[in-house]
């Protein structure tokens, strides 16, 4: 026999072999890891695509420079003399108003020049608008400009909420402006791509008759540079030494890290979700090899008797194997990448319009890879194959000695964690992912044996049916232990994919105590604060505290330099940004204290009066020493490593201040009152430029109130907490769904895997069937006796998912996040009903031949 | 055909040997037909496996025409039984998910056979099969699917054909018709036709019967009626 007839003669076996369940089973798994891999790498690969490809686009320049104050105008002048192009920008947080509605915005007020790279995307209607001759208005144009003096440009769901349209006017602080454009992509795609805030862009010309931007108020200046590679170059390495703590370059190379994290963050949970779909799938394939291989021994073996070499049998078995990779691998591959489609559009709101279109890549990587995964997976089974000795045709009991399964073991461990490099891109990760799981699986299955042994001690007190069923599973312990584990874990997976799509924030959200201030007042100025206090009083509102806030940044730890301690990029926040300091009048502070002594008197060593030159101010000589101290939050005490008596450097507008700890204190971040890493006693920093933040609690129906608030204190932000955990609630939701997508396909495998999970034991099924059949049982019996069995299994795998589930949910409320837990009672019926309805409907296809065949006809299969 | 000269064949059970077959010496000539008869456990199949090549013996000689099989590895033997041997078995060995027709055909495709088709279905039509050619095994009646293995094994044109208990599955009408297609093909192909079993009715059918008894063959002296 010849190559070509090879070929043909397995082709066709394998035709005649789709018959069968293992084989459809096979093929089904084959195809749904492709599915899972092709959908997600299509996904990822446009996405990394798109940052990579359009790095400075994305970031409306090749450098940019960040800051939370204006920066040296030297920088500005080398950069002209470099022959860059500059641009700027300031941005900050306000209310926008308009139709007696009030909107909290984030504006980037920019100049003429901007954007120096890539476009604004902007659209002049509404997505559903058309126009008379049926055109969409919501189709996006892109634009080198930015909005003209007295323009705004805003998102459409600003405009949604705000109940405005182009051509209304929209207040900003004092200013009004009239919607020119619609906002669909800032040039500058840098920053959260899942704020909750809407965006607005403006003429920077305009922020002043606003009135929102004073000293102390909380705002960032962004300066943008293009220019020729070596310009950059050479501006970079002069600018970086002179950099203070407040400024942070951004080129094209980590602006992946600006623009993309979050992204890359997504596509990596996404991946591991879709990794369990092709674990699942992994693992029926191994089941319905192995149970493959068994009932083709005596095939292997007549083949052999017919004269057939060991290299002809292990070649048609491993040909037919390849076909079921192919087929599976190239389908499930199309149906991925179409499905990946699917995928972008449940989370359209938050990607890049402009994505890079699909390519094959990864497409045919997927198809290699399940097509890989069967093949491996399978070979040990299928290799067996080639052991089979001829004398089984007139010896039946003769088994092959099975290939090394420990090696394939590894083997196949190895292969999961190249698929979730694959996918993930990082090898730390997917390696902790696949040993993790590995060892959760094992516990689960040690569990599993207590828990059938367990209900085996009290079987005297259970029911009938499960008596009956516990009974079916103790006879064949080994594949019952394997199956409780295998179903629990699936539906522990249910069930915490459950809660964390929403439940968890529902409950979070539950348990705030009622009259807890649910908005905040922030950029109070120090003339404003009486009257705003005034007007809070007249409406009625509970009186609640005005903490004054200073901007300063944390400098030195024990007259050490930060940079000097931590790397760029490590250690806390708190050391990478300006903190909010505040002092406190209190004689007793507001939070515990675990270490330390709050402020005992006023007597403080002098007033500190911000400097009116910092340049060229260094040196001890030149610090202001705060007798007194601070009180340090007690997380970043441990961060920073320091405990009461030393020393922390602050740098306030230029003047250097080392304090020493006089206490630490706990703080209670989720009580929603402002809360400070950094207190100091009254009077010692009073002198430099504050602003107020206070917290109230209105009831919903004072929106008219809220929005005459607003109108009479322009310069104040009020953040309404309500509003933006519903639009933070509503980008979850956005994002679960297509969690909930993945969650889909892997329910999908699992039912795969279950189905498998059942087929692996029906040769044992058919042979009791036979017997009993043969000494008279009814069919009605044996049904009973399956039906029984897998009730048994659905309700102590359910029981120990929602052990397990209950366990896990309850270290996430009480450690993460810190709310407190109640037992999810909806589950405890939900997940028993799940296993039962699909154990019992996949054991009802996996024993219909059981169930069907007449005695003789399953006494001769046995046989 | 084949010459057999001191074969033995012993089994290591607990650390203890146990001697299926020792010291058979059997010569059948080209064409012969021969039954090896014995109770139940004692040795038939094994003597049967060692014969067909499908089993290595512990000692002795077996040439299946000219070739010695005692000195080839499994693959030899395998070429052996392809060139050479036809099988019937008493549980029928069809492929359960092949139809007749691919059953019939599968020797003749492993020796690469280009017209197996063809000659597949002549055979099936000489059993009295043509018309269930797409049928599979669960779609035929146990002395259907005997003929489809009839079939099977002839259609090779093997020099030398052993059956193992052939009727032992069927009842006596199908098994009586069983035995004269097999031994009528036989005759008309002029196979050597090593038959295994306990029937001695089925024996006597043969021209020499042998009997196998504590691991020893003697010859039996009786007559062979007319198949």
């Amino acid at each position: 026999m010849n190559g070509m007839q090879l070929i043909i003669l397995s082709f066709k076996h394998w035709l005649n072999d789709l018959r069968s369940n293992e084989k459809r089973l096979l093929l089904l798994a084959t195809l749904l890891a492709a599915v899972s891999m092709s959908m997600i790498s299509s996904f990822g690969d446009r996405l990394s695509r798109t940052m990579q490809y359009r790095a400075s686009e994305l970031i409306a320049g090749d450098l940019t420079l960040f800051s939370s104050r204006e920066v040296n105008g030297d920088y500005l002048v080398q950069a002209n003399e470099l022959g860059l192009k500059t641009s700027s920008a300031l941005g900050f947080s306000t209310m926008a108003y308009a139709n007696e509605k009030l909107q909290l915005v984030r504006v980037r007020s920019v100049d003429s020049q901007y954007p120096l790279k890539g476009y604004n995307q902007v659209a002049d209607g509404f997505m559903h608008e058309v126009d008379e001759n049926g055109e969409g208005l919501g189709k996006g144009l892109l634009v080198k400009t930015s909005p003209a003096p007295g323009m705004v440009w805003a998102e459409e769901r600003v405009l949604q909420r705000l109940g405005a349209k182009l051509g209304d006017s929209v207040e900003i602080g004092d200013g009004v402006f009239k919607v020119e454009r619609i906002l669909q992509q800032d040039a500058d795609r840098s920053g959260s791509l899942f704020s909750p805030f809407g965006r607005l862009l403006m003429s920077k010309s305009d922020v002043p008759q606003t009135g929102v931007v004073n000293q102390g108020s909380r705002i960032w200046y962004k300066y943008y540079f293009t220019g020729s590679e070596k310009s950059i170059d050479a501006f970079t390495k002069w600018l970086k030494p002179k950099l203070n703590k407040a400024e942070k370059l951004g080129g094209v190379s980590n602006s992946q890290n600006n623009v993309g994290s979050a992204l890359e963050k997504a596509q990596q949970y996404l991946s591991l979700a879709s990794l369990i779909s092709v674990l699942l799938a992994a693992v029926s394939i191994a089941l319905c090899a192995q149970r493959y291989s068994e009932r083709h021994f005596n095939t292997a073996a007549l083949l052999r008797c017919l004269g057939a070499s060991s290299v002809q049998v292990r070649n048609i078995f491993i040909m037919k194997l390849f076909y079921t990779a192919m087929m599976g691998a190239v389908l499930g591959a199309i149906v991925g990448f179409v499905l990946h489609f699917w995928l972008l559009q449940l989370v359209a709101d938050v990607l890049p319009k402009d994505l890079m279109p699909a390519r094959l890549l990864p497409v045919i990587m997927s198809m290699v890879s399940a097509a890989a995964v069967l093949m491996l997976i399978a070979l040990a089974p299928i290799l067996n194959l080639n052991k089979v000795s001829p004398v089984r045709v007139l010896r039946r009991e003769l088994a092959p000695k099975s290939v090394k399964a420990n090696l394939f073991f590894v083997l196949a461990v190895g292969i999961m964690v190249a698929l979730a490099y694959l996918l993930t891109d990082s090898f730390k990760l997917s390696v902790v992912f696949v040993v993790g799981l590995a060892i959760l699986l094992l516990i689960y299955g040690l569990l599993s044996t207590l828990l059938l042994k367990g209900l085996s001690r009290i079987q005297f007190m259970l029911p009938s049916t499960l008596k009956m069923g516990l009974t079916q599973l103790n006879r064949h312990q080994y594949y019952a232990r394997s199956q409780v584990a295998a179903f629990a874990f699936i539906f522990t997976s249910v069930a915490l994919i459950w809660i964390v799509r929403g439940d968890l924030f529902d409950n979070w959200q539950q348990q705030v105590p009622d009259g807890t201030p649910n908005h905040f007042a922030i950029n109070i100025l120090p003339d404003k604060k009486h009257d705003f206090q005034q007007t809070l009083k007249d409406k009625g509102l509970p009186a609640t505290e005005f903490y004054p806030m200073v901007r300063g940044r944390l400098t030195h730890v024990n007259d050490v330099n930060v940079s000097e301690i931590y790397k760029e990029d490590e250690g806390p926040n708190a050391i990478r940004r300006e903190l909010n300091l505040t002092w406190s009048t209190a004689e007793e502070p507001d939070s515990k204290l675990v270490d330390g002594e709050w402020f005992t008197d006023i007597n403080r060593s002098k007033v500190i009066k911000p400097a009116t030159d910092v340049s060229g101010r260094s040196g001890s000589e030149d610090l202001e020493f705060v007798k007194n101290g601070i009180s340090l939050e007690q997380r970043l005490a441990k961060q920073l490593n320091v405990w009461v008596g030393d020393r922390i450097t602050f740098n306030i507008a230029g003047t250097p201040l080392i304090t020493t700890i006089k206490s630490i204190r706990e703080v209670q971040w989720e009580n929603f009152e402002p809360n400070f890493y950094v207190v100091f006693e009254n009077g010692v920093i009073n002198e430099f430029h504050h602003t107020y933040i206070n917290s109230f609690y209105l009831p919903v129906t004072e929106g008219q109130w809220l929005i005459q608030l607003n109108q009479t204190f322009k310069a104040i932000t009020v953040i309404e907490i309500d509003q933006i955990l519903k639009q933070v609630r509503d980008i979850l939701g956005q994002t679960s769904m297509a969690v909930e997508a993945i969650l889909a396909l892997v329910l999908v495998c699992a039912m795969v895997l279950m189905f498998a999970t059942l087929l692996s034991t029906l040769s044992l099924r058919k042979h009791e069937a036979a017997l009993y059949r043969t000494f008279g049982a009814s069919e009605s019996m044996i049904r009973s006796r399956i039906r029984s069995e897998y009730i048994t299994l659905s309700l102590v795998a359910s029981l120990l998912a929602l052990v397990s589930f209950e366990s896990i949910s309850f270290a996430l409320y009480y450690f993460v996040f810190k709310v407190s837990w109640m037992p999810h009672l909806s589950l405890w019926v939900a997940i028993p009903l799940l296993a039962l309805c699909s154990i019992l409907f996949s054991g009802y296809f996996a024993n219909k031949d059981v169930l069907k065949a007449s005695p003789r006809q399953l006494l001769q299969e046995v046989n | 055909m084949l010459h057999v000269k001191n074969l033995s064949k012993t089994l290591t059970l607990a650390d203890q040997p146990l001697n299926i077959l020792v010291g058979i010496d059997l010569e059948v000539r080209a064409g012969e037909t021969l039954a090896i008869v014995g109770k139940s456990g004692s040795g038939k199949s094994t003597l049967l496996s060692l014969l067909a090549g499908l089993d290595k013996a512990s000692s002795g000689q077996i040439l299946v025409g000219g070739e010695d099989l005692s000195l080839m590895d499994e693959d030899g033997r395998a070429a052996v039984r392809k060139k050479h041997v036809g099988f019937i078995f008493q549980n029928f060995q069809l492929l359960p998910h092949l139809s007749a027709l691919d059953n019939v055909m599968l020797p003749l495709e492993l020796m690469g056979n280009t017209k197996a088709t063809d000659i597949a279905k002549e055979w099936l039509g000489k059993v009295g099969l043509q018309d269930r050619l797409d049928h599979q095994p669960n779609q035929l009646s146990g002395g259907e699917q005997q003929r489809v293995a009839i079939a099977r094994a002839f259609c090779c044109e093997p020099d030398l054909l052993f059956a193992d208990e052939p009727t032992g599955n069927l009842d006596e009408h199908t098994g009586l018709t069983i035995e004269n297609l097999l031994f009528k093909l036989n005759k008309e192909l002029g196979t050597t036709l090593i038959l295994v079993t306990h029937d001695e009715q089925l024996a006597k059918k043969c021209q020499r019967q042998v009997h196998l008894e504590d691991g020893a063959l003697t010859e039996s002296s009786a007559q062979p009626e007319q198949a």
